[in-house]
């Protein structure tokens, strides 16, 4: 009968109160883990999912808008830019890359985004990685009613190659808003893990000169994705200056994936609110750890004195009550991090498809060394009293 | 040879052991292996003897010497090793922990000084006809069977003083008989000696050595109680 069974045994004979104790640390353990490393994975995951893009070039307005319509595929266009402009920063000496984006249709609510055909064929998401076409399929061919659908599109809408389309007009689906033109999907996306996989892409002229749409759109795009030359470590700055402090018409969105970031910053107070409300949990739960183990430790008075009275230490006694508190704690982290992976997996979930970003529950995160941590010394602190009143227990009175 | 030996012990409350002692036994000894029962009324000061024998409370004046250990010199801490190591202890109430079962009752007597030998535990169980029912909770068991397993529990760390309290004090007559007759032949097989202390003449006449504790205790000189 070791320290730690005996201290087991104290706990299943309160089971009930052992339970609720435990759960509601799990719960604040949950919260913390979300609010802290969930969110902290978030953020890199938004930051990573620039699509291998430096900047964002579109009309003036929202440099976080015009990140999320563009490279998230989220949000509404701001508005539009010139055919001329595109072409004019692709020109530039310190770009590698520029590629339209024009928006505006979808399919049955999925987001129907044209760009060039380089853009499938030629860019890296990621370094070394580019896009590929599933089976037997190919990229849309300029001019043609042709589309390329991304992976969880296709999965979601059942499109494969050969199947045709009618587009809808905005963003949202309305049956009514029909286009006459009749589009053949020629290509499916292999998964890239990025938004790119949630939209069908189709030539950008296709979007420019759908039925329906302003005469002026025929001679715009909604966005430019842009990539600098390596080692132009200036293009930033002298394209801000061109377009930000010196124009007045365009907005550069660099660096592409600080615009995010800056979301969450935003978002920080509400984050900090999550956190100071997982920790008054955490103490609650560790009141309630304190007052069942005191009760507790009242109730066991004789049983503590007959420990003693067969050559327990006071110090063995001691460390059986703080055992307890650590046993309780040590199921709350548990099962907190069980909670976790549940509400995790769901998040992540709905992370990759609301916004196609891939969100790693197990990132490296600080959260996940301090919080444990920081459960255990909360459970060890709320069974000092509980274990000092054990210590205390005077044999000769309680037997 | 002397297994217990006491001069001079006296044992008093309150600032530096108290004026006037509640406990005051000049000399008591036992043999290694012998087998004393000792008599007095309730209130007389046997349960403050044993604690004072035992180590759980230190002695205000005095000498107490089990085997090599001077027991009355020894600081908190090193009584508590002495119990666990030395005395098995019988209680008037048993004292067995409610959610325990029998098996873990008895490996609780062992656990604060020697190694748990469940074997062992499980053969004292079987000595005191409990073999069939170690899986028992204590509170799933009769009295007299109850009281069983505390005697089978204060074998259990092999001591060499077993120190019985009132053991058959919630006893009826019947089981009372039985529970002392197993304990001594449980501390004879295991070479333990036994001080037992009770009100009761009927458990004190089995025994060959018989004390009056009133006689021992010279503090009663002049009252009609005293300590516990």
């Amino acid at each position: 009968m070791t320290a730690w069974r005996i201290a087991l045994k104290g706990l299943r004979s309160r089971v009930l109160s052992s339970s609720v104790t435990a759960g509601s640390l799990a719960l604040s353990v949950c919260l913390l883990l979300l609010v802290w490393g969930f969110k902290a994975e978030a953020e890199r995951s938004f930051a990573a999912a620039d699509g291998g893009f430096d900047a964002v070039l579109g009309p003036r307005g929202s440099k976080l808008q015009i990140v999320l319509n563009a490279l998230y595929h989220l949000d509404e266009s701001p508005g539009l830019l010139r055919w001329s402009d595109y072409e004019q920063i692709k020109s530039n000496p310190m770009v590698a890359a520029a590629y339209p984006i024009a928006v505006g249709d979808n399919y049955q609510g999925i987001r129907l985004v044209g760009t060039v055909s380089e853009y499938l064929t030629q860019h890296e998401f990621r370094e070394g990685q580019g896009f590929a076409i599933a089976g037997s399929g190919r990229v849309f061919s300029e001019g043609q009613l042709e589309a390329v659908v991304g992976s969880q599109a296709a999965k979601q809408l059942k499109l494969k190659v050969g199947d045709t389309f009618h587009p809808y007009h905005g963003l949202q689906y309305d049956a009514n808003a029909r286009h006459e033109e009749l589009y053949t999907v020629v290509g499916v996306l292999e998964p890239t893990g990025t938004p790119g996989d949630r939209v069908i892409w189709i030539p950008v002229a296709g979007v420019q000169n759908m039925s329906g749409h302003a005469a002026a759109a025929a001679n715009s795009v909604s966005a430019v994705l842009v990539a600098f030359k390596p080692g132009a470590r200036t293009a930033g700055f002298q394209l801000d200056m061109l377009y930000n402090r010196r124009g007045d018409r365009l907005t550069l969105a660099w660096p592409a994936s600080q615009s995010v970031l800056r979301l969450f910053e935003k978002l920080s107070w509400f984050d900090l609110a999550l956190r100071g409300i997982a920790v008054l949990v955490a103490l609650i739960a560790a009141a309630g750890v304190t007052a069942t183990l005191y009760n507790a430790m009242s109730e066991r008075r004789r049983d503590i004195a007959v420990w003693r009275a067969l050559g327990a230490r006071r110090r063995v006694v001691f460390a059986i009550a703080t055992m307890e508190s650590l046993g309780i704690s040590l199921c709350g982290l548990a099962l907190g991090a069980c909670l976790y992976l549940v509400s995790g997996y769901a998040l992540a979930a709905v992370a990759r498809e609301k916004a196609g970003v891939m969100l790693e529950l197990f990132a490296p995160n600080a959260a996940f060394l301090w919080v444990p941590l920081g459960v255990l010394a909360i459970g060890f602190l709320a069974g000092l009293a509980p274990a000092v009143k054990a210590y205390r227990v005077d044999v000769t009175k309680d037997l | 040879m002397a297994l217990l030996e006491i001069e001079y012990l006296e044992k008093g409350y309150g600032a530096e052991g108290g004026a006037r002692p509640v406990l005051s036994v000049d000399r008591f000894s036992l043999e290694a292996g012998e087998q004393v029962a000792v008599m007095g009324p309730s209130g007389c000061g046997k349960t403050t003897f044993l604690h004072l024998v035992a180590g759980i409370v230190p002695a205000s004046r005095g000498r107490i010497q089990v085997g090599d250990t001077v027991v009355s010199e020894l600081g908190e801490a090193a009584r508590d090793r002495y119990r666990a190591r030395t005395v098995g202890y019988v209680f008037q109430s048993f004292h067995l922990m409610r959610d325990f079962s029998c098996i873990e009752n008895v490996e609780l007597g062992m656990s604060f000084g020697a190694q748990v030998d469940r074997s062992f535990a499980k053969s004292l169980l079987m000595r005191v006809g409990l073999g069939d029912r170690l899986e028992y909770r204590a509170s799933q068991l009769s009295v007299g069977q109850q009281q069983r397993v505390a005697v089978a529990r204060a074998l259990a760390n092999r001591p060499k003083l077993v120190l019985a309290d009132e053991p058959t004090g919630s006893l009826d007559e019947v089981a009372s008989e039985q529970v002392v007759a197993l304990l001594r032949e449980l501390c004879e097989e295991n070479g333990a000696s036994l001080l037992l202390v009770s009100h009761d003449r009927s458990v004190v006449d089995g025994f060959s050595r018989r004390e009056d504790f009133r006689s021992l205790n010279k503090a009663l000189a002049g009252t009609e109680g005293g300590a516990r």
